[in-house]
């Protein structure tokens, strides 16, 4: 299996996606599927291949300048979950 | 489509009489269809008494549009499908809404898809299932699956979806409507939410290739906000068609006559892409892979529903665990596994690798060829609840995550029997529909 319990469980943390215990046994047999379905990939001989990144070809820069994108940057924050008067409120990080 | 535009440019209807009409289809038949997640007529009707009577009148000039609940539309709510996003109402336009709204057209509201577009049927929608208005009983297809299923039961003279692996065409197959994937860099993606964004495609649905084209030419062009879109260079359409013996693998054998069918006449040589056989498990590492990182932005602080507990770690986890569904959870894993240190190398790494094979030896054949033509689903529109293991569903895209690997811009015509997709060179979008407009 290429996913055991252990792996599951850092993998889940990394990605802060907490999981109920049912939901991690059925998430484990998942995955260990998926991956297998698309193990074929692993058979090709890619060693002299260069790797594909769509940025290096393709994108542009643009002049670094400030623009106003929205009408009414105050309904930027209107979006945040947790505010008191102008302060936005998040939970203790340290 | 074309009768409805002309109408509104010579004067024979107003916006408001079409939007009515659209209005009058919508109370019918939306409550069985389910093809939006928010619709917006106040703003419709405010919208075409705004635009009626104008001197000059816009491309899109009355004509009623539907949104995939992905693309930003300032002043209306963005889902995305999920209760992440429940209540997040955008305060800006996508350059595709910009572009639709100055000339005059009129956007009635936004539909329904996979969470995040992770699916292709529709059924991963934290709202609601969305039911193919051609058979009830079965899925429209997806991630853009409102979409399809709006345009073809009238909601609509046209609708935007996003196509990062066949999330247009797929349900424009379905649906037995238009779809089309312009190629990669011709559609600025600002204001999409992206979900894999090497791949990710705004595009178009219409009933016919008049109202895909005229939907294509005022969103396409440039845009400083996307890093990716230019210009192409023009190139000679020499109409040299092939098949692709590959396409047809494993294809449903009614379909694959009626689109050999179709094509009788065009002297079509049959070619072999051999590469093509790695190209889903390629499509979905990638997607996985780049999906992963671009869901850590939802933490359950800057929009969206938040999460419980006074630590931030605890207060994040617990955000994303409760509000997303299971396919969104199962690619975000799967991302980080694979771009983990341990496991980059054979797998991610890999991926990449394997994407420029596929890639190249597409373009080569778009040397020879102006047109590779195929089926664009090997099956008609499954059962809703049919495909309960998420490997059966990734295995229908086989047709059309090769368009995305390579940049290339793709079109799914209804037949009798399933699509027929055509495949055209990274920017020969014109083309493309010149010669689909001749084929049908």
């Amino acid at each position: 299996m290429e996913i055991e319990k252990q792996t599951m469980k850092r993998i889940s943390e990394t990605a802060r996606i907490k999981l109920k215990e049912k939901e991690e046994e059925m998430l484990i047999k998942d995955l260990n599927n998926i991956l297998s379905f698309f193990s074929e990939i692993k058979k090709l001989d890619l060693k002299e291949e260069e790797e594909y990144y769509i940025g290096r070809s393709t994108s542009k820069q643009r002049e670094d300048r400030a623009e106003n994108r929205v009408k009414e940057s105050r309904e930027i924050i209107k979006a945040f979950n947790s505010k008191e008067e102008d302060y936005l409120l998040a939970p203790k990080s340290l | 489509m074309k009768e409805i535009y002309e109408k509104l440019q010579n004067g024979v209807i107003t916006p408001l009489q079409n939007l009515e009409e659209k209005i009058k289809r919508i109370k019918e038949k939306e409550s069985e269809i389910n093809a939006f997640i928010t619709i917006d007529i106040e703003n419709a009707r405010k919208r075409a008494k705004e635009i009626e009577g104008k001197k000059t009148k816009g491309k899109l000039y009355g004509l009623i549009i539907a949104v995939k609940d992905n693309i930003a539309v300032e002043g209306i709510r963005m889902t995305c499908a999920s209760k992440m996003l429940e209540n997040y109402t955008p305060p800006y336009n996508a350059t595709v809404i910009e572009k639709i709204i100055e000339e005059d057209g009129i956007i009635i509201g936004k539909t329904n898809m996979d969470e995040f577009a992770c699916g292709s049927d529709t059924t991963h929608s934290a709202f609601k299932i969305t039911k193919n208005p051609v058979d009830l009983t079965r899925v429209p297809g997806g991630s853009s699956g409102g979409s399809a299923a709006a345009v073809k039961a009238g909601f609509c003279d046209l609708a935007l979806g996003s196509d990062t692996g066949g999330s247009i065409r797929c349900p424009a197959s379905f649906c037995k409507t238009i779809g089309f994937k312009p190629s990669y860099g011709r559609v600025s993606r600002y204001g999409l939410v992206d979900m894999a964004m090497s791949l990710d495609q705004i595009g178009v649905f219409a009933e016919d290739v008049f109202g895909v084209e005229l939907l294509f030419n005022v969103i396409k062009g440039p845009d400083e906000k996307d890093a990716v879109t230019k210009d192409f260079e023009k190139k000679e359409n020499k109409g040299r068609v092939a098949i692709v013996k590959e396409f047809f693998e494993g294809c449903d054998e009614r379909i694959s006559e009626s689109v050999r069918n179709k094509i009788r006449n065009l002297n079509a040589e049959e070619i072999s892409i051999p590469s093509l056989k790695y190209a889903l498990p390629t499509y979905y590492l990638l997607v996985y892979s780049e999906f992963a990182s671009t869901m850590q932005k939802y933490d359950g602080l800057k929009y969206g529903s938040k999460g419980k507990g006074s630590d931030l770690i605890e207060f994040v986890s617990d955000a994303r665990s409760e509000n997303f569904g299971m396919e969104v959870k199962r690619r975000i894993l799967l991302g980080t596994y694979i771009t983990s240190k341990d496991y980059r190398e054979a797998w991610y790494y890999t991926t990449l690798k394997a994407r420029s094979v596929i890639k190249k030896e597409i373009e080569k054949k778009l040397e020879k060829y102006d047109f590779l033509i195929g089926p664009t689903m090997p099956m008609e529109a499954w059962k809703i609840g049919e495909k309960a293991e998420p490997t059966q569903m990734y295995a229908a895209d086989i047709l059309t995550v090769p368009v995305n690997l390579a940049g290339l811009s793709a079109i799914s015509i209804p037949l009798e029997n399933g699509s027929l997709q055509i495949i055209a060179r990274q920017g020969g979008d014109e083309n493309l529909l010149k010669f689909a407009g001749k084929l049908i």
